[in-house]
This record gives C-alpha cells, structure tokens and sequence, in this order.
C-alpha cells in the first residue's frame, strides 16, 4: 500500500461524536473567570486609573503584577503584556480582572475607569506612512525595511522599449478558526501551567517565561485545537503571558485555583491578530516582444499598532514578490508601517498571499499589454532546476509546472474556455461600441446573458522557517518513544490543530516501523514530556517534523528490542548544500518550494456585479502527499480560504483603527453554497529531505484561489482587478473607472 | 423556573434562569459538552441540536422553549447506531478537520438524512447552509454525508 493511500482519519471519529475535548470542555470545575479590561479608546496615554475595590475572591492584575519583563515576545518583544502608559490602538490590554462569578466579574470591569490624553489615531496605511499624530514607532512608523537586488535593474529599465507599471492590494482577513481563543492557567508548587487552543506550545513557553522571570517554571499543554491559521500562532502569546501573571497572583493567595479565559466570538474577531493588508507597486522593463529584462518591486504592509511579526511576515512577502517567475534583473523593497490597529499576525500564507497576488495580476496585466493570452504568456518566465531564485537561492530540484498545467487543463478545460471566454467578452465589447453610437445603455450588459470568464494562477511556495532559521533559532527535535509494553508514542511538539499530523505522522512512523498507524500513540504536546520541535507554521510540520520522526523511527527499528523502553529523538540537520546569509537576505531562503496552479471559472451578473464561482480547481506539487486525502482536504479548504480571501471576506477599519465588521454576521466567510466542489489533485516530486518524499503545502493551498479568482473577473468584466477582496461594490467601482 | 424536558432519551428536570440559552444548560448544567459554542448568535450552527425533531441553533434557543420538550444532541445521536454511521463516514471520508464545526454538522446531517434518505450534493449543501466550515471548504464533509446514507441505507 502506498503511503499516499487514504485511511480514515485517526481523530474524526471522536471529534464528530462530540468527545474530543477542546479547551472549554474541561472541567475545570473551581476556575475564576477571567477577562481582560481593554482600552476603549484608539490612541492616547494613560493619566490615571481607578480600579473599584473588589469583593473577597476578586482579583485585578496589571503591569505592576509582571514579576518579569512586561513584554509579550513574538520575534521583537514591543507589545507589552499589560499597556502601561502608551495606548496604540483600541481594545489593547490593560489589566485583568477575575472572580468566580462572571455576571460579577463583567459588573466590576464596567466601573474600571481609565484617565488618558487622546493622541489621533492613524488607522489607515496612509496614514501611517505620514506619521498622523506624530509616529508611534521610532521616527517614522516603519517597523521593518527590507531590499533584495539582483542583477542590474537600472540597465534592464534602461535598454527597455516598453515599461508596465500597476499598483496591487489586499485587504484585511480574519482567520475564523471555528473555536474562538481560549487558556486556563493556574499556579502550584511553584509551577505555572498554561492549558489550551495553541499552535506552538514552546513559543507560549518562551512568552510565560519572559513574563514570568524567576518567578515559577512553566508547562505549557495543548489542548484538541478547533481551527488556527495562523491566528494561534501568536495570539495565544498575546494572551498567554498576562494570562500566566494573573494565574501566578491567584495562585499565590489560592494554590492551584485555575483561571479560565474563553473569549466568544465578538471578542475574539475585534482583537486578534489579523493577515496584514499590502500595498504594492511594480513595474517591469520589457523588450517589444514582451519578455521581462527587469522588476522593480515596492512591498508596503499594514503591520497595525506593535511589530510583532512584521519583520518575518515581509522577508516571506518579499522573498515571494516574484513568484513563480525567473526574472535576472530585480530590486525589490519592502517595509511594514505601524498604524492604529490590533497587531497584524500571522495567517496561512504570512506575507506569500499578498505578494504573489500583486505579481500574478501583474502578469495578467502584462499579457494584456502584449496582446498574449495569460497562461502563455506567464509560460515564458517559468522557473526551472537551476535557475536562482530572487535570494539568488539555487532550485536544486525539478520544476514540474509544465506537467501540472498539463492535468489543470484535462480537469478544468482552461485552455478551450479561455479562448471562448475572450470571443465572448470581445463580441460584447464590439456590440458597446455599437450601443454607444447609439446612445443606448446596453453596454452594461442589462438583460443579457452572464458575464463569464475564466482565470489561472501560478505559484510556488517555501518551506519551512527563511533560509538557516531551522538550524540558527529554531532547532527542532521530535522523538519516537517505544514503552516497555512495545507501543509507540509520537512525542513532538507539533500540534493537529486540523490539518492532520495526528493522521499522517502516525502513518509515517507506523509505514518505517511495520505498525498500523492506529496503533502508534500521539502524545498530545507538553512541554514537560515533549522535546521543542519548534512551532506549527510556516508548513514545517511534514517536511521538517515529520521528517525527524520519520529518521527516528528508522534509528528505532534498528535498535528494536523487546520488552525495552527505549526513547530515539532527532534534532535538525539543514540539508547539505544549503547556504544563507541572514544579513544580506542571500542564498537559499528555503530547502524546498512546493508549486502550485489554480482555476477558476466565473459568472458575473451584468446588473448587479454579483459573481458566481461556477468551478474552481487546484494540482499541486507537494513532493509526496503522506495522505491523499488529507492533503485534498488541505487543498479545498485551503482554496475555499483563498476564494474568500478574494471574493466576500470584506473587513475594514472606523476613522479610529476599529474593525468594523465584528461578528460573523456582517464578517462573511464561505458556506456551503457559496462555492461549488473544488477539484483537487497532486502530481509527485519526491523531495529528498522529505520523509517518503514529501514537501511542505498546508499554507501554499492559500496561495492561489485569490489571483485565480480575480484574474477570471477580469476577463468577465473586461477590466483589470488590482484590489480585493472583489465585492460587487468594488467590481462596479472597476466599471465605472473603465467607461 | 423548574425545566422538565427529555435530554437524548432520559427525562431531566432542574432548576434555571428561563432565559439561560439551551446551549449553557447542555453544556453547563448538563455536562453534555459535545455541542459547541462558535459564535453565540446563530450564524455559524456549532451549536446545532435537534428539538422537537427541528434542527435548531442552541445558542438562540431560551429555557422557556425546551419545557416538555425533547431534545437531542451529539452525544445522545452519537451512540445510536444512526450517529455511529454518520460518524464514521466523518472519519472515513475526512469529513472532519480540527472538528469543532463537526458536531453541529452531524445534527445537521441527521436532521437532512430524516428528511431525505438519499440527498444529492445539492441537497447536502442545502442542508449544510447554516453550518459553518472553516478548515475543509465543505466537499468531504458533503462526502461523508452521502456516504453515511449509502452504508447505512434502510437506517433513516
């Protein structure tokens, strides 16, 4: 049986009975109910503070409590734990306030009131970049600024007969995990225990522990995740460490009392972390026949009010800004500006979507130009083995795109529609010529048949952590733990917060040790009983992870001896030949890309803009998929994100930086009506770092929907769609600027 | 006030708020935790059960409503040779991701299969409409549901 064959899913069964339990199912039965009092206001800072006094049993907890740094650590540590003076965007944290009843606990935070000067929000990129009300970082509101350079851009736009230039953005996207944010933390025996919907144990670890300083060791457990995307990357740090500050003062008045902080759905969608918007420029020098000589690329992310992860969240946006193209000549920049709202953080992708957005509809945009059809155009600049990438990276391995382009076409019949959906838009652009001689209006299309089209996108994507990180900071080890009884424990940090390791490591151990993968144990991750394999992200958990466990369990099978416990752990090894300069951002940003190609076909309403998604499809290479159809289950969801992403997932911000859009009636994600069956597939490119061969590929099924999506609008509406998400407002505001 | 009502067959009465929500006395007071809170107004169907036969959101639904009523939830469905189907078509076809949706989709998909016993795709997703997927875009969870009637036809 091939490791690709498809087995029921481990943990489905229990989790579909209702059994399965997420961190609001324990019974935590003598926790306090803990909130946190957040700033109300966007901007200003704090003059003065009246805390109400408190019944017995009642706590406040603030910056003065932090017995460490107050600082939350998310790769830079600028966001404080508790806001101490400073107030950068509404809904921060100031302090928390817990008891046992919660009725009374949401009475007692109503009367904290809170004295500040009001300073103007910045609450848009704009803004941001133009320091409105003075800069609230450093001296110019930029957190991070990157350049890549290569080649010699100055002579490639020099030499250039013609030069295209567009302008690109993408908008803000919750990540709507199904289970909203939630921890419990207690303190005892001088042990602080964080329980809850995590990612990255060891990074709410690292978090605690600054917070904490020497006042108590830390455990961190995981509890069943219900969804993250990114959006439990950082956020459990968030609330996590001043979390851990309130359980470490209850604790030393009421050892062990648990404090138990679920948010609901308001909560949780107004002041989580969010995917950064972008703004990008490019512009390319071209010879008459179209081919690229040059690009020269202008990154800008909306980073929101602290930098947390902008810094990473750009090098991935900027080491993507050419996608899947070789283009010699580049000079790429790229900056993260502060404004006032919620942090920006992590979301499946982190920085890959938005850029690749910009590059794709910029390759539209020039198959426009030069009169060439999309895909062929696009086809002239594919990269293959050997080639360099933007980093100046050498593709080590095959490019298969050719051949996934190849089964696109058999599944969706791009190349055939294509064509008839240019014959169509041409026929009604001839008959508005008409109608326009005539004074008539039905150039708009009203009473006519459907708009349709249908778009493409290509892509690829790195995996794993920016070029030495696995090796430089992070570090990875999983182990494979046999127990006197021979029964095989998984002990990693990874955790399945859905996309399946619980299914498919248990496959990858059980196929190199002869166990049926039920029979291998996943130990839910502890920081006490499992070794730091570094963070779920960054689709590191196949190919980094899984590929630790898979050499382990070799070294156990050779090792086997009955009756024995025996533990077998592995630490990461970059693979040979690998080179990076962390300084200069050259050499292999990443071991290995997985590639991507996506369609979508379209019908847009001529009188009310709305757009029906009529077929969707995606192939990809993800070196080897450990289980078909857990990673078809990746590449539907993943575009289904992706199609919202660029379709219907309008989220924007109030003259102050406030979302607008806070539950999920007014903030729409994809139901089950919304977009038709996506066709799914893969095409083998055994990668030789991977365990059986495969790549990393739970974030770069985000990567394409969008672009697809809009580049088939374009052909629909006739119109170039630089922004999304593409709402029938937008698309009429396109029409409008275009007639 | 004193609710007496039917929870997945057994007869309960205890004293509540009769506005508290069905899904805090499930949940709560019942310790039935299986049925999920996701967004507390009614949009997202983590909280589906079925009263009366009705599919409902349990987050909308006060004491007041379920006085002598039955109400069936996925732990009661779950055990039944019914919900053991539908549950195991979840596994089997991979209906079910990081699963916190997947309890309301199961009420969701016995409350369609009482109604239809062989539903084609566009009936599942018709079915599916107030309940929320974020993780796997719907296909294999509709999957599961068409699988679920086939192995288990004669059973609905």
């Amino acid at each position: 049986m091939s490791i690709t064959t498809p087995i029921p899913r481990v943990d489905a069964q229990e989790k579909a009975a209702g059994a399965a339990a997420y961190i609001a199912d324990f019974d935590y039965a003598t926790a306090l109910t803990a909130r946190f009092y957040r700033s109300d206001f966007p901007r200003g800072r704090i003059t003065g503070r009246y805390i109400p006094e408190l019944p017995s049993g009642y706590y406040w907890v603030d910056h003065t409590d932090v017995p460490g740094k107050n600082a939350v650590v998310l790769i830079k540590d600028d966001l404080p734990a508790f806001a101490e003076e400073e107030i950068r965007y509404r809904g921060q944290i100031i302090g928390i306030l817990c008891g046992p009843d919660p009725l009374e606990v949401d009475r007692l935070l109503r009367e904290v009131a809170i004295e500040y000067e009001p300073i103007e929000p910045a609450p848009t990129l704009d803004d941001g970049i133009s320091c409105k009300g003075g800069a609230m970082h450093g001296e110019d509101n930029v957190f991070a600024r990157l350049a890549l350079d290569r080649g010699d851009v100055d002579t490639a736009f020099a030499g250039a007969t013609k030069i295209v230039e567009g302008t690109y953005e993408t908008g803000f996207q919750e990540q709507l995990y199904m289970e909203p944010q939630g921890l419990v933390s207690w303190f005892e025996g001088g042990t602080v225990v964080v329980h809850g919907s995590m990612q990255c144990p060891y990074y709410v670890k690292h978090s605690v522990e600054v917070v904490m300083g020497d006042a108590a060791r830390t455990r961190i457990k995981a509890a069943v995740i219900g969804g993250g995307f990114g959006g439990k990357e950082d956020y459990p740090e968030i609330m996590g460490a001043p979390l851990s500050v309130a359980a470490l003062k209850v604790g030393r008045a009421e050892p062990g009392r648990p404090l138990r902080m679920i948010f609901d759905r308001t909560e949780d969608m107004a002041f989580t972390s969010k995917r950064h918007p972008s703004r990008t420029k490019i512009r390319t020098a071209h010879d008459e026949d179209g081919t690229i000589r040059g690009i020269e690329s202008e990154v800008t992310l909306d980073g929101g009010a602290y930098e947390t992860y902008s810094l990473i969240v750009l090098m991935r946006a900027i080491f993507h800004s050419t996608g899947a193209y070789h283009i010699p000549n580049a000079k790429i920049r790229g900056r993260a500006v502060a404004t006032t709202t919620v942090p920006s953080g992590a979301f499946r992708g982190f920085g890959a979507p938005q850029s690749l957005f910009s590059i794709e509809m910029h390759m539209q945009k020039c198959a426009r130009t030069f009169g060439v059809e999309p895909l062929a155009y696009r086809r002239r600049f594919f990269q293959k083995k050997g080639d360099r990438t933007v980093t100046g990276g050498l593709l080590r391995d095959e490019v298969i795109l050719d051949r996934l382009l190849v089964r696109l076409d058999e599944m969706s019949g791009y190349g055939e529609k294509q064509k008839r959906y240019a014959a169509e838009a041409a026929e009604r652009r001839n008959a508005s010529v008409v109608d326009a001689g005539s004074g008539a209006h039905r150039a708009r299309g009203q009473g006519g048949a459907l708009w349709r089209g249908i778009g493409i996108s290509v892509f690829n994507h790195g995996a794993g952590f920016t070029g030495d990180g696995e090796q430089r900071i992070i570090k990875g080890k999983a182990a494979v733990h046999k127990r006197a009884d021979d029964v095989v424990e998984i002990r990693c940090a990874t955790t399945d917060m859905g996309q399946g390791p619980k299914t498919t490591f248990r496959k990858v151990v059980g196929a190199v040790l002869d166990i049926v993968p039920e029979e291998v144990v996943f130990v839910e991750p502890d920081t006490d009983i499992c070794p730091d394999s570094g963070p779920t992200v960054a689709s590191r958990t196949m190919m980094v992870v899984g590929f630790l466990l898979q050499e382990a369990a070799k070294e156990l099978k050779a090792t086997w001896t009955p009756g024995e416990e025996q533990t077998v752990t592995r630490a990461y090894e970059m693979p040979p030949g690998m080179a990076w300069d962390q300084n200069a951002l050259d050499g292999d940003a990443y071991a290995a890309f997985g590639w991507g190609v996506n369609a979508c076909e379209v019908e847009v309403d001529p009188v009310t803009y709305e757009v029906r998604v009529v077929h969707a499809w995606g192939v990809y290479d993800v070196g080897k998929a450990i289980d078909e159809r857990v990673v078809n289950g990746q590449i539907q969801g993943g575009m289904s994100q992706a199609l919202g992403y660029g379709a219907i997932e309008k989220l924007h911000v109030d003259e102050t930086g406030t979302f607008l859009q806070r539950t999920m009636a007014d903030y729409i994600i994809p139901t089950a009506l919304d977009f038709p069956r996506t066709g799914a597939d893969t095409i083998d490119n055994p990668y030789t770092y991977g365990p059986f061969g495969a790549k990393g590929m739970g974030e770069m099924v985000h990567d394409g929907g969008h672009m697809a999506y809009a580049a088939a609008v374009e052909q629909a509406i006739g119109a170039a769609c630089p922004r999304i998400p593409l709402v029938p407002e937008v698309i009429m505001e396109i029409r409008n600027d275009e007639t | 006030m004193k609710l007496e009502f039917t929870v997945n067959g057994e007869a309960r009465s205890i004293e509540v708020d009769p506005l508290r929500r069905l899904l805090d006395i499930l949940r709560d007071d019942l310790a039935l935790t299986g049925t999920k809170e996701g967004c507390g107004e009614g949009e997202c169907g983590a909280c589906s059960v079925i009263v009366e036969g009705k599919l409902v959101n349990s987050c909308l639904v006060p004491a007041t409503q379920c006085a002598g009523a039955e109400v069936l939830t996925v732990d009661g469905l779950s055990e039944s040779e019914r919900g053991e189907m539908i549950t195991e078509s979840f596994a089997l076809m991979h209906g079910a991701q990081c699963g916190f949706c997947t309890p309301g989709m199961v009420m969701a998909a016995e409350a369609l299969l009482r109604e239809q016993n062989d539903p084609d795709e566009e009936a599942v997703r018709e079915g599916l409409a107030g309940n929320i997927c974020r993780c796997t875009g719907y296909d294999m969870i509709v999957d599961a549901i068409q699988d679920a009637a086939k192995r288990g036809k004669g059973l609905w």
